[in-house]
């Protein structure tokens, strides 16, 4: 079967050439069925290896694939299975999945790249997220000092936002810099909303006093220093910019500038009530750099999610706050009319910049 | 090497992984030695599934003193 898929599929989208669209969608289901394969005989003789080794079997099998022929729909399973098998493999030893990253850097992202393929780029950082937790957490035993985490995931959703400003530069990779953005104000957002708790502040503060916090800040350090070099790139490539083009870059690097010394501030100053005003009006400030950036650069998604961040954040703050201060009644009364009507202005709002945005554009 | 050639082999590659898969069972089952177990039902009934047998190897169960104690101290078990 997975010589018939593949031969056929190869013949209407290489040899022939008239079904295309077909063609590639055979050779998917071959690379499905080859994985099927794997479990399948390993069912059948009771192979008793590792379960997270098949993983590895089939990433294996399927990746020259994307990679020869250029299918960005194998690449995704192959990128969904490494990220897959890193992550039960940390679980069944216990233990940080050295290899991952090595095969990232050396065969995801270059196919990524090599393939321009979006979906599998987002999908491995999502990967690379998840190992850096899990690498840290059994590196350091599964330590509440963890919380110090946050701080990396922050300067890394900066790293991404300026990487996608870099690859606004790059003829052939532009369409990433949009992608890299977007993940990048993602991150950003959803660590600063995290910390935005009450309870979660505390873990941090208290993750202070463990004695390896440097370590875990170390790759805050890093990250940010990732971050600082590509706004130098950017900077130094801005020569080619035109007028209003250039003024956009440099409103961006100064929001990345400001989150990044924002974090910094947040570091030297561990303190519960602190976290809790600060974070807030770090999350307000980023909903509305988007909204503003999405305006300036005729960008509809950063408009968006500028208004999805804001809702979001003034949402939580209303239950976690009204929750506590409000009597019952009041608060799902209140809660009632503050979301239709703050939905409505919202929704009337965002419609009038997007239109003015897609006038703009045509 | 053109494109088609490589990607034959790339297919070639993946079936010989899986005939490999087979072939090291298939060649344990054929030269190895055969060994019967006793087996023995466990949990025959069950309040969802109703009457079912779900079978285990009877030197599998190393009885209540293990249970109780773990592996006596410096001592091997073979199973």
């Amino acid at each position: 079967m997975i010589l018939a898929v593949n031969i056929a599929g190869y013949r209407l989208r290489f040899t022939r050439g008239d079904y295309p669209v077909l063609g590639a969608g055979l050779m998917f289901l071959g690379s499905i069925v080859y994985g099927g394969g794997i479990w399948l005989i390993a069912q059948t003789y009771h192979i008793s290896s590792l379960y997270h080794s098949g993983l590895l079997l089939w990433f294996a099998g399927i990746t020259p694939v994307a990679w020869l022929l250029e299918l960005n729909a194998v690449l995704l399973v192959s990128t969904g299975l490494l990220s897959g098998w890193s992550i039960i493999k940390c679980l069944d030893f216990n233990t940080p999945n050295y290899l991952y990253p090595f095969l990232v850097a050396t065969v995801i992202v270059p196919l990524c790249y090599k393939n321009r393929s979006g979906a599998s780029l987002v999908t491995i950082i999502a990967g690379f997220c998840v190992w850096v937790f899990q690498a840290a957490y059994y590196y350091f035993g599964g330590v509440p000092g963890l919380a110090m985490m946050v701080f990396f995931y922050l300067g890394f959703g900066i790293f991404l936002y300026t990487t996608g400003i870099v690859h606004a530069f790059l003829n052939r990779h532009s369409g990433f810099s949009l992608l890299y953005k977007a993940l990048g104000a993602i991150i950003f957002f959803s660590f600063a909303y995290g910390i935005s708790f009450s309870d979660s502040a505390r873990s941090v503060v208290i993750a202070f006093k463990a004695p390896f916090h440097f370590s875990l800040l170390t790759a805050f350090v890093f990250v940010a220093a990732l971050s600082v070099v590509n706004s130098v790139i950017a900077i130094s490539l801005s020569k080619k910019l035109s007028g209003p083009s250039k003024k956009q870059l440099y409103c961006e690097l100064i929001f990345a500038g400001c989150a990044l010394a924002a974090l910094s501030l947040m570091i030297a100053a561990p303190d519960r009530v602190f976290y809790g005003i600060y974070s807030n009006l770090i999350l307000f400030a980023t909903a509305i750099a988007l909204i503003f950036l999405g305006y300036g650069k005729r960008t509809a998604l950063f408009v968006n999610m500028g208004f999805i961040f804001f809702a979001v954040h003034f949402i939580t703050r209303y239950v976690d706050w009204g929750w506590q201060y409000l009597p019952r009644s009041a608060f799902f009364i209140l809660f009632g009319v503050v979301v239709l009507a703050g939905a409505a202005l919202m929704e009337k709002e965002r419609r009038k910049l997007v239109k003015a945005i897609r006038s703009g554009n045509e | 090497m053109n494109k088609k050639i490589k990607f034959y082999l790339i297919i070639a590659l993946q079936i010989g992984l899986l005939l490999a898969m087979v072939g090291r069972s298939q060649f344990t089952l054929l030269t190895g030695d055969k060994v019967l177990l006793e087996v023995v039902p466990v949990d025959p009934r069950d309040i969802f599934a109703g009457e079912y047998v779900r079978l285990n190897y009877k030197i599998s169960d190393m009885g209540p003193s293990y249970d109780r104690k773990g592996p006596a101290p410096r001592k091997r078990c073979h199973l």
